[in-house]
Parts: C-alpha cells; structure tokens; sequence
C-alpha cells in the first residue's frame, strides 16, 4: 500500500555500495535521469491520449512533473489534496477488506474526466482528459504509465552525479535559524 | 524525506499534532500569514463547516539555500476530533518531525495525556523508536487564566528533555520559535542520515 504524505518506505534506490548513506529511511531518492525519463513518460502519456493536464508526485504528495497548464503554487497544493485523496481511498478499500493491488480513481466532469492513480507504492498520477477521450483508453495508458514508472525508479542510474551536500557543517542549527528569520516578515 | 538531486531539493515533512482545538491550524495559519508569499504555496485546509481540520492543512515553505541543498517544508496538521483517529495516522505516516500543540488549559489535561500516547502509539506502529522522532512541545494557549504552567505539563507528560516553546498561537508568539526548533532537529537527524 502506498504511503500516504510520506514519501515511499521499502524500495529506496540501491546506490553504490561507497554511498550507502543514500538510501533514506522513509525517502525516494530522484536522479537526473529517473527525472528526465519520467518526465518524457508523462510527454507521452499526455500526447497518446490526448490529455490537457497531468500531474505525477510521489506518495507524498511532491510534486515531480507535470504537463498543461497551472500556476506553480496551485501545483502544490494540487499535488497534496492528489495525494490526500489517493491515501483515503486506500485506507477505505482497506478498512472494507479490499485488498487491491492499485488504486484508480475516477472523476466524471460535464467538460473533463479525471483520473487519480497509483503507480507502484511511491507515484501517484493526475491526469485530466477530455469528455470525449473514451474512459477505457485512458485507464489502460494510465495503467501503463505507471507500470513504466515503477520501473524507471527501480533502475539505479549509471553513473550518479557526484554531489556533495555541504550540510555537514557545524553551524548548520544556525544556518536553519538564518534562513527562517529571513522567510519571516512578521 | 526524499532529495531531488536535479533540483537539489530536500523535502521534509513535519506534522502538528495534537488535542482537539489546541491550536493546529492556527499555527500553520499565523505561519502562512507572516511569511514571505515568494516563499510558500498555498494554504489547504480541509475542514468540516464549523472550520474544524477534517483531514489535513498543508503549506509548503521554501527555504534560502543552505550549503548544497534548498530544503523544503512541508507542514501538515491532523485533524484533533477523537474520531478521526485513522484519518491522524494517515497523516502522520512518514513523517520526519512532529510539534505537539498542547492545549495548556487545566480543563483540557487528560486530552493532551490521550493525544500524546496515541501518538507514540502511532510512531510505533510505522516501526518508528518515537524517542529518536525529533519533537517540539509547544505549550500553547498560555494566554488562557487557566493555563498549567510549563512545568506541570512537562511532568504531566513526560517529555523528557525534547525542545519545549511557550505560545499564543493566534497572537503568532511562539510560532516561529517552535518552526525553527522543529526544523534544526530534523535537519540535524537528516544531517546524520546522508552526511
Ligand atoms: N486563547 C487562545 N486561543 C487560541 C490560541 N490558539 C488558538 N486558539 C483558538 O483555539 C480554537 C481552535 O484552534 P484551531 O487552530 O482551529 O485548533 P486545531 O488544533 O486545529 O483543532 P482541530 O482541527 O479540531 O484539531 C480557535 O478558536 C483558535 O482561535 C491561543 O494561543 N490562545
Ligand atoms: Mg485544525
């Protein structure tokens, strides 16, 4: 079952044996190519079927591409009440004793239908067609989508990008103070 | 928690948590009120008529660059009313950091007990050690003539040594303070994971 608002648990990616400090406790971990593979997934996804908007975010709700257009901050806020809704409708299927391998849910609007599904345990996918674009062949791209997903994020990118952090500092308590002190204008 | 590396982005959660109306979203409305616009997204609040939280509030803030990363946070409140116990544990899941709103009037004692050990129960149910879960304790409402003193509630609830903050949310005192305690913690935990 998917993690609601938490980015994924279990399948972190398995970076190198020297950078074992990457696979995070409760996080996914997202490389520049799984990005960009994704992203010309969702091209895709957009394209065949035809869809005016589409959104992926992880389990938790963040954000990580999307197609069509909307302003940035409605992005994510969109992407949270997505995944809001994608963990409720987990939890009653669960709590109703079904077990479902994965979840669709669908939307029917005088002008778009939408469709809200996961793809494997840490993706989510929005995706709005329009009235016309039949509901079965959008399921099965959607489906598709998210299978292909899944496995861009299983595979380990050739060649990770040396990246130092450079949050190893001492002051760092300080730094988080600066930062908050300056977001803040009272 | 999770790190997009394109972006040199790092994501982390921290969750409010707390009794009934012990002033969840208030804080997350004073914080959405008195940052920089440039620097948060929209506040989502999902609530029943009567304004009560029925799933989740959420805001995101961005923070400056610190060393290679712009660390973002996203803030959640779950909904107090004891009935919405599974839509809490939905909430909490995955989470990185909690801030215990306590509701310091002495009318209100035996909710802040029952919150606080539904919490812990919660934590470990995730196979979270909540003893390790980095925690802020904001005594909120001390404006009320019949708040506890700091103390009590400390002994009241066994907090052990984690980072306590007196507020008035609605006033916004204490607000920033409890932010800023919950943020150095959790980014000291994620300092020790990928350092
Ligand atoms: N006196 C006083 N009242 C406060 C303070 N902070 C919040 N309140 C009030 O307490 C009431 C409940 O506040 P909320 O922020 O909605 O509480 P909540 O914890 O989100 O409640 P639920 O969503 O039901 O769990 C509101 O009327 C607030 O104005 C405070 O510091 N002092
Ligand atoms: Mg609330």
């Amino acid at each position: 079952m998917s993690d609601f608002l938490s980015s994924s648990q279990g399948s972190a990616i398995n970076v190198d044996a020297d950078r074992p400090s990457l696979v995070l406790r409760t996080g996914i971990t997202l490389y520049p190519d799984h990005e960009r593979a994704l992203d010309t997934l969702l091209e895709q996804l957009v394209e065949r079927c035809p869809a005016p908007f589409a959104l992926m975010a992880d389990s938790s709700g963040q954000l990580i591409s999307y197609k069509g257009e909307r302003g940035k901050h409605d992005l994510i806020a969109l992407a949270s009440l997505v995944a809001g809704d994608l963990a409720a409708s987990q939890e009653i299927a669960r709590l109703t004793g079904e077990l479902q391998a994965s979840h669709l849910i669908l939307r029917e609007g005088p002008k778009y239908n939408s469709f809200i599904a996961d793809a494997g345990e840490n993706l989510i996918l929005f995706v709005q067609t329009a009235r016309e674009t039949p509901l079965g062949w959008a399921r099965l791209l959607i489906q598709y989508t998210g299978r292909q997903a899944v496995n861009i994020i299983k595979t380990v990118p050739a060649q990770v990008e040396e990246i130092n952090l450079e949050i190893n500092k001492d002051n760092l308590s300080d730094l988080i103070g600066d930062a908050l002190d300056d977001l803040w204008i009272g | 928690m999770n790190i997009n590396w394109q972006h040199r982005e790092l994501n982390l959660k921290v969750v409010y948590y707390g009794p009934a109306l012990s002033g969840k979203t208030t804080n997350l409305e004073q914080i959405y009120k008195r940052v920089n616009p440039n620097q948060r997204s929209e506040l989502v609040s999902l609530k029943t008529h009567e304004d009560r939280t029925l799933f989740f509030d959420f805001l995101q803030l961005e923070l400056g660059k610190i060393g290679g990363l712009t660390p973002k946070i996203h803030l959640y409140t779950v909904p107090g009313q004891s009935y919405y116990e599974a839509s809490r544990r939905l909430v909490l899941r995955g989470t990185d950091g909690v801030v215990f709103v306590v509701d310091s009037s002495v009318s209100r004692l035996n909710d802040n007990v029952a919150a606080w050990k539904d919490m812990y129960s919660h934590l470990r149910s995730f196979g979270f050690d909540p003893d390790k879960m980095p925690i802020v304790v904001q005594f909120n409402k001390q404006d009320l003539p019949d708040a506890l003193n700091p103390l009590a509630i400390k002994n009241l609830l066994h907090t052990n040594g984690k980072p306590v903050v007196n507020a008035v949310a609605v006033r916004g005192e204490g607000v920033l303070d409890t932010l800023k305690l919950i943020t150095r913690a959790v980014m000291t935990n994620v300092q020790r994971e990928i350092a």
